[in-house]
């Protein structure tokens, strides 16, 4: 071919047309991690409400004792107790109880000994035998309700997911997008909150730094800035489509998990927190 | 279908386009050249004024009834020399020193210096008899070269030039509304000195009505054009088709601005020889 006209270019743009299924597919991917990271807090105020509220001592119980360190390396000690502002520990310097909000801690918020709700009372059968001992019926129940719905479904720290597809360049494509190598990876990167979906190579002038070339999830094919991008997604379609069943493929088990624990904690927990509301 | 091997045989083929991208980008802006002169030997002549003022304290030259930005009613304002040069007082006993030789936009409404002192006869021999002798020779020198070369205010210059798209063209910039019928009118290069630099842009009144392209109708800008970025080959690509057109557009700038620049460069050059000596004597 000689000198590319607009006529051609305008040829190649309705073929383009092809790549669009990709680009929606690419936006549409939802961060699982995200999702996960809702539902680890989503139940945590209703539960401490309702353990609050079927708290038998007057006052407040002291649950358990531990030891963990602050910020500063320290060992400190703190209780896990239960008030009718629910469960969760008071430090050495503290006298109101700070409840848990979340099933899993990401961030360790009481030292390295807590690692939420689950971690700390629910898989500690010590602590979750003493917790009981405080609670009318009610309480009892909404404890094993938890229990019984984390042993079922096996949910555990929502984490990222992250797709690193390797793929090869084509030599017109590395000496458009200069690049000093031929190797290029399609990424799927879940950061906890949004996907981003993008290719990368190794730029010829940056030597063997990995750059990001462009996204996919933002592409707009209709755009003469990103023609270039979507000439480039619709040679390699099929290495697309399989990073985004990869994805999906690889996010699917957690997915299901938090799924299966929300639906299933909603129903365990909808007669109380309905009888709370009244 | 294009593959990226005709796109890399193209990027070579239109190297074209990349030399008028580069002449843009070394193309000096009339306006900034003016302007430089214009602040410049404003800032030169001052400093000369001042060295070789020869009184113990500062003179009031002149006094004007004049406005200022923020205030209708006119107050007196002093033209006064004194060590910081050439300026006008006004309730302060600071001199407002010119900034400019013409169109100065200090907080009073001045002229600059050569609209106010030069041109004005009986300022300036009020302020010619306040000075040393070499004082007069750079004011002289001033209003020679002014009257030499009829320098006027530097102002900016735009030229407008239409292009006439194909059908090809308007389908890939999605130019083809059917409400504009004077298709020579659907596009243009806009070509501008915005003070620092020379812009070239190419727009469309079409262009307004889309999300894709700026509310001023702007679909790319040379300036900003790149050779090695990808996003940046259709525009290289239009260029190259459009290239007589654009060479025009060009050539109609520096044929508009040459008669305005020439004045002030032969005034440069006036100036320089009438004040270099004392410029040099200044520094020594």
């Amino acid at each position: 071919m000689s000198m590319i006209g607009f006529d051609e270019l305008n040829e190649t743009k309705k073929e383009l047309n092809e790549v669009k299924e990709v680009v929606k597919q690419s936006g549409e991917l939802k961060s699982v991690c995200s999702y996960a990271r809702d539902i680890n807090k989503k139940f945590m105020p209703s539960i401490n409400r309702l353990i609050g509220k079927s708290l038998n001592q007057s006052t407040k119980a002291d649950v358990h004792e531990f030891e963990f360190k602050d910020d500063d390396n320290r060992v400190s000690k703190a209780t896990l107790e239960i008030s009718k502002r629910g469960i969760g520990a008071t430090s050495s310097s503290r006298y109101q109880i700070e409840p848990y909000e979340k099933m899993f801690n990401e961030a360790d918020r009481y030292g390295n000994k807590s690692e939420g709700f689950i971690k700390d009372v629910i898989d500690n059968k010590e602590v979750f035998d003493k917790a009981l001992e405080y609670l009318n019926p009610k309480g009892k129940e909404i404890m094993k309700i938890v229990k019984e719905v984390r042993q079922k479904t096996n949910i555990g720290i929502p984490e990222v997911t992250q797709i690193h597809k390797p793929f090869k360049f084509s030599n017109g494509e590395k000496e458009f997008f200069s690049l000093g190598s031929n190797e290029g990876l399609i990424e799927i990167l879940d950061d906890g909150n949004s996907v981003e979906f993008g290719v990368s190579g190794i730029k010829e002038n940056r030597g063997i730094e990995k750059a990001s070339l462009f996204s996919i999830h933002t592409l707009n094919i209709n755009s003469e800035e990103h023609f270039a991008y979507a000439l480039f997604v619709k040679n390699h379609k099929k290495d697309f489509e399989e990073a985004i069943k990869e994805y999906n493929k690889e996010t699917k088990e957690t997915k299901d998990k938090w799924e299966k624990f929300d639906t299933e904690m909603k129903e365990g927990l909808a007669k109380y927190i309905l009888l709370e509301r009244i | 279908m294009i593959t990226f091997n005709d796109i890399m045989d193209t990027k070579i083929a239109m190297k074209d386009a990349w030399d008028f991208r580069e002449k843009i980008k070394d193309t000096e802006a009339s306006f900034d050249y003016m302007q430089t002169i214009n602040c410049k030997t404003a800032e030169q002549v001052n400093s000369l004024i001042g060295r070789f003022f020869n009184q113990p304290k500062k003179i009031a030259a002149y006094t004007w009834k004049r406005k200022n930005k923020y205030n209708t009613t006119p107050n007196n304002i002093d033209l006064q020399i004194s060590k910081s040069g050439m300026g006008a007082t006004h309730r302060g006993n600071r001199i407002d020193a010119y900034t400019k030789l013409l169109d100065d936009d200090s907080y009073y409404e001045s002229k600059g210096m050569v609209g106010d002192v030069i041109d004005d006869k009986e300022v300036y021999d009020k302020t010619f008899a306040c000075l040393s002798e070499k004082g007069q020779d750079v004011l002289s020198a001033l209003k020679e070269a002014r009257e030499a070369s009829n320098i006027k205010h530097p102002k900016s210059t735009t030229i407008k030039y239409p292009l006439k798209l194909s059908e090809d063209e308007r389908e890939c910039f999605n130019l083809k509304d059917k409400s504009i019928v004077d298709f020579t009118e659907d596009a243009f290069i806009e070509l501008k000195d915005d003070y620092k630099e020379m812009v070239v842009e190419v727009k469309s009144e079409v262009a307004k009505n889309t999300n894709q392209y700026t509310k001023e109708g702007t679909i790319f800008k040379i300036n900003n054009l790149d050779m090695n970025d990808e996003k940046d080959f259709q525009y290289f690509l239009f260029i190259h088709y459009h290239l007589k057109e654009f060479e025009d557009a060009f050539s109609q700038y520096m044929e508009k601005t040459k008669e305005h620049k020439a004045r002030w460069t032969t005034f440069k050059e006036l100036m320089n020889e009438k004040i270099a000596k004392y410029v040099v004597l200044y520094k020594m």
